[in-house]
């Protein structure tokens, strides 16, 4: 691979307690295990890192640009979960450092935290935003208490309120929250309703996922075959279009297919995985795109901290799921992946990452879904159609 | 009996030897004859070679059993301890009888808690009119009283009295194709004898090949031989490339001394059921006749021949014996051809009388004229032997009675037991008229069906629209009183099985344009993966994949998308 590693991971895998809808690696009761886990997170930067340094051909993005300021290092670290905010800002700065160390991070990085309503004081902010946090990422899912505790939330539309407010009032500016549509019981007036919350405060990133069932969450085994008790695709499309549309008309830009932001505050992290170029991931069911691999870390937690606390062990150890991503299926994930960006994927960026026309290599493709209405052309660039936005599916069947 | 006479080890033994079709063995049953041969050291000092072909005992089969049976001397005639006599027992005795062949009866099974081997040998003797006296008791499972099979065999079945010193009668009595050696004949040498490098003809189509390879069948394999003679079983392999060349019942005589009449051959064949098969995708449309070409070759009871429909492309019209057959064909087309079928209704020859006059024969419901045009319409009919423990009598009347059979008589065929005759039309048996039975009695009722000519009925074609558009591969015909339960059943099953699209499907039933049922596949809105981070691109392309698969399985029909299962699930309709 010849870009270099931009973004880094890091995934917290302890709730308070797990939500029935999500399959996300997490563990519910081991919070005491937190300082071990940093621990272990830093270790495996050090050994990845090293990892890196050793391979000749990825020299570059090894130990010797840690030191080098400006434009070397991460341009983006995310801490995802689990409930990351359940970790302390001294945790936060530790992992931080070790990064910087390892790896270097860039003056103006976008460096996001997730955070949830329930887990956090004012105070918290604060401290998070000392420790180098630029970008706060808050699962606030509804502001209806109702629909929050029938998805099993752990915090109620008043902490959601706070929770804005106290992220705000410690100064970040680049505040992005979580919506879900689809809900048990939700209406089109519940999804308006919260968005123009979000709205109210001048949120300049939001998110607005479909509640999807996945496959060993308790909700699953409640729905899977009674849809009846969820809100049909004809009202959870009704949602999810009026939430666009409002967005839309408020100047936010729709980026991505569940993300809308102000110019500016796109997420910067999460655009990498969309333009499919690598990153790391660290820790305890992370995934990352390196050399050519997506690999896949163990989600056992005992295991992760056993693999990283004992002194001989190696990366492969941890490494539960590695899968090869040659050249043809790169081009493919590009394709998949940049589909879902409403700005599309650019030709000019497709033949200066693979020195071939994306035209050519897929001209019975891109025909076929353009013919059918799922994608448009403009210039070298394809996009989905309004009508592609509800069965982008199809498009990324395309490129599977 | 293999493993008896040392054909075998024990390693190498395992159970349904013969039986090497996986549908076989899945199922416990018997599709194909597979012949044999072994050697026994009798009680007398002397060794005798035995030539033994396996048949199937399923009345679908019995053409199988028939061509069998022509190739041999004698039968051994195999009852269950527990069943008894089934009603396909006694279709076999006549068989064999009408072949003149001496029948030993053997009970098997006699280890199970529910057999009553003394009460068989008296049904032997009582239904079938054998004398059972000197029917060996075993258990094929538990190694019990094979000796006194193979004793039997040579005591009480006569051997091949076929003169050496004649010119060569070999009757064909199956063939099977092989990429490398081309089609591979299945003899029974009737008369004279035959060597590798001989010169030999196929007296029915007359042509003529020089032998590369003969030999004798060991289970699971062939063992090559110099020679073979009156008396023997074993197989001919003379770079014969086209399948056409041979058929089944053909006398093979040799091209420099042949013989001057052949073998009086088998009596033709006659199919029962119709139905069309197309490749799920079109494109392996050319591969299907190669493996239909190839199947017939070892099936000689398939029929084909090419047809297309508007919904379904380019396929063919096959005939078949019976529904296990044509299930049994289609799975081995699957399998052994690694092809996905589309299948139509399964359908009867009707005979179809116009007002100008004609008689048609008609087993494709698409091609039935227009209403005003058919004067009347005659289905076929059967007469249905079942056999039953007498508790399931009311059961199966009730059945009978539902699928519009008309009673003739009860018969007991000893305190337990009875015998039921049955007059019923055809195209009510050929569903799953079997299955409804075995479930009625739990598994103890027993069919067997012979043609018995035509009756007049009030028959009509139903046809199904899915999105206003008529499916002719849905069509089929069916009697006036049962059509509207039949097209609900249908439209709701149709239902169940087509997924939700882009747009809203009506499904209706119709009798000649007027609508008896309807059912609605409501439009989905959308087919949008919501989320996609860092963590789940590896899961979601394996996901998409997934449905890309799922899709290639799925049939273009008009603008919806309709998958094999669905063609499949209105064949089952009482699941």
């Amino acid at each position: 691979m010849s870009e270099r590693i931009r973004s880094a991971y890091v995934h917290i895998p302890f709730c308070v307690k797990k939500c029935p809808y999500c399959d996300f690696v997490s563990y519910a009761n081991r919070t005491d295990q937190k300082s071990a886990y940093v621990e272990a997170v830093c270790k495996e930067i050090r050994m990845t890192c090293s990892e890196t340094a050793q391979l000749p051909d990825e020299g570059q993005t090894g130990r010797s640009e840690a030191v080098v300021p400006g434009d070397a290092g991460l341009a983006t670290v995310y801490f995802g979960g689990g409930t990351p905010s359940l970790l302390s800002s001294d945790q936060i700065g530790i992992v931080l450092m070790q990064l910087r160390e390892s790896i270097g991070i860039q003056q103006n990085a976008e460096i996001t935290l997730e955070v949830n309503p329930g887990t956090v004081n004012e105070e918290d902010f604060v401290r998070f935003r000392e420790a180098g946090i630029t970008r706060i990422s808050i699962g606030i899912q509804s502001f209806s208490s109702v629909l929050l505790a029938s998805i099993g939330r752990i915090h109620t539309a008043e902490q959601a309120r706070d929770a804005v407010a106290w992220a705000k009032s410690a100064g970040f500016a680049n505040i992005s929250c979580d919506l879900m549509t689809g809900l048990p019981g939700q209406t089109v007036a519940d999804a308006l309703d919260s968005l123009d919350i979000l709205l109210e405060y001048e949120i300049p990133h939001i998110s607005f996922y479909a509640l999807t069932l996945e496959e060993g969450t308790p909700f699953f085994e409640r729905f899977h075959g009674h849809e009846e008790y969820l809100p049909d695709s004809d009202s959870e499309r009704d949602m999810y279009h009026i939430l666009l549309d409002t967005l839309q008309s408020h100047g936010y830009d729709h980026y991505e297919i569940s993300n809308c932001a102000r110019p500016g505050f796109e997420s910067r992290h999460n655009l990498t995985y969309w333009k499919a170029l690598p990153y790391y991931g660290f820790g305890c069911g992370a995934a990352s795109y390196l050399h050519t691999k997506r690999i896949g870390n163990t989600p056992d937690l005992d295991m992760y901290l056993q693999c990283m606390g004992s002194g001989k062990k190696q990366l492969s150890d941890i490494r539960t799921e590695i899968v090869e991503v040659d050249e043809k299926e790169r081009r493919k994930e590009f394709m998949l992946l940049g589909f879902r960006l409403l700005h599309g994927v650019s030709g000019q960026e497709f033949s200066d990452r693979f020195n071939v026309r994306m035209d050519e290599i897929f001209a019975v493709e891109l025909r076929d879904l353009a013919d059918r209405g799922w994608i448009m052309q403009e210039a070298d660039t394809y996009r989905l159609t309004l009508k592609g936005l509800d069965f982008a599916n199809i498009v990324f069947r395309a490129f599977v | 009996m293999i493993e008896h006479t040392g054909v075998l080890s024990l390693r190498e033994m395992h159970a349904q030897i013969l039986d090497n079709m996986d549908i076989e063995r899945e199922r416990g049953i018997t599709i194909k004859a597979q012949a044999t041969r072994m050697y026994y050291t009798a009680k007398d000092g002397e060794t005798y070679m035995f030539n033994l072909i396996d048949t199937p005992g399923h009345v679908d089969f019995n053409y199988e059993v028939s061509r069998s049976l022509a190739a041999c001397d004698g039968a051994v005639l195999v009852v269950d301890a527990a069943q008894g006599i089934e009603a396909q027992t006694l279709a076999n005795v006549y068989l064999a009888l009408e072949g003149n062949l001496e029948i030993l009866p053997v009970i098997n099974k006699i280890d199970l808690p529910s057999a009553q081997p003394e009460l068989v040998r008296t049904e032997i003797e009582d239904v079938i009119g054998l004398d059972a006296s000197y029917a060996p008791l075993i258990s094929a499972k538990n190694d019990i009283g094979i000796d006194e099979v193979l004793e039997g065999i040579v005591k009480y079945l006569p051997p091949p009295n076929g003169r050496e010193d004649v010119p060569l009668k070999a009757l064909i009595f199956d063939s099977k194709y092989d990429t490398y050696k081309g089609v591979i004949v299945h003899v029974r040498i009737m008369e004279g004898s035959v060597s590798t490098g001989d010169r030999i003809r196929l007296m029915h189509t007359g042509r003529e090949f020089t032998i590369v390879e003969l030999g004798i069948f060991h289970p699971g394999e062939f063992v090559p031989t110099d020679s073979l003679s009156a008396g023997e079983v074993g197989y001919i392999a003379a770079s014969i490339k086209s399948v056409r060349d041979t058929s089944p019942g053909d006398t093979v005589t040799s091209a420099v001394n042949p013989t001057e009449h052949p073998l009086p051959g088998y009596k033709k064949i006659q199919q029962m059921v119709f139905c069309g098969l197309y490749p799920t995708d079109g494109a392996k449309y050319p591969d299907l006749r190669d493996a239909i070409e190839k199947l017939q070759l070892n099936d000689a009871a398939l029929s084909f021949e090419p047809e297309t429909s508007v919904a379904l492309g380019f396929g063919f019209r096959c005939g078949f014996l019976g529904l296990l057959h044509y299930e049994v064909v289609q799975e081995r087309l699957e399998r052994e051809f690694n092809l996905d079928l589309i299948s139509t209704a399964p359908s009867v020859v009707y005979k179809v009388f116009t007002v100008s006059g004609e008689e048609l024969r008609m087993d494709n419901p698409t091609n039935l004229p227009d209403p005003s045009l058919i004067d009347w319409i005659e289905e076929p009919m059967v007469r249905c032997t079942i056999m039953t423990p007498k508790e399931y009598v009311g059961n199966i009347m009730e059945l009978c009675q539902d699928r519009r059979g008309t009673y003739i008589n009860l018969e007991y065929m000893d305190e337990m037991r009875v015998i039921l005759h049955y007059r019923m039309p055809l195209n009510e048996i050929i569903y799953d008229f079997f299955d409804a039975l075995k479930s009625r009695t739990r598994g103890y009722a027993s069919l067997d069906y012979e043609v018995d000519g035509y009756d007049k009925s009030d028959l009509v074609k139903l046809d199904i629209l899915l999105n206003s558009e008529v499916v002719d591969a849905l069509s089929f015909i069916v009697h006036r009183e049962k059509a509207y339960a039949r097209g609900r059943r249908m439209a709701e099953k149709l239902k169940e099985n087509i997924p939700r699209q882009q747009f809203e499907i009506p499904i209706q039933a119709c009798i000649g344009g007027k609508i008896i049922a309807r059912e609605t596949i409501k439009a989905f809105r959308k087919d949008v993966i919501a989320k996609c981070y860092g963590g789940d691109i590896t899961r979601k392309k394996k996901l998409l994949e997934k449905q890309k698969e799922g899709k290639k399985r799925m049939r273009q029909v008009g603008s919806v998308e309709v998958p094999q299962d669905a063609f499949m699930s209105v064949l089952r309709l009482d699941e």
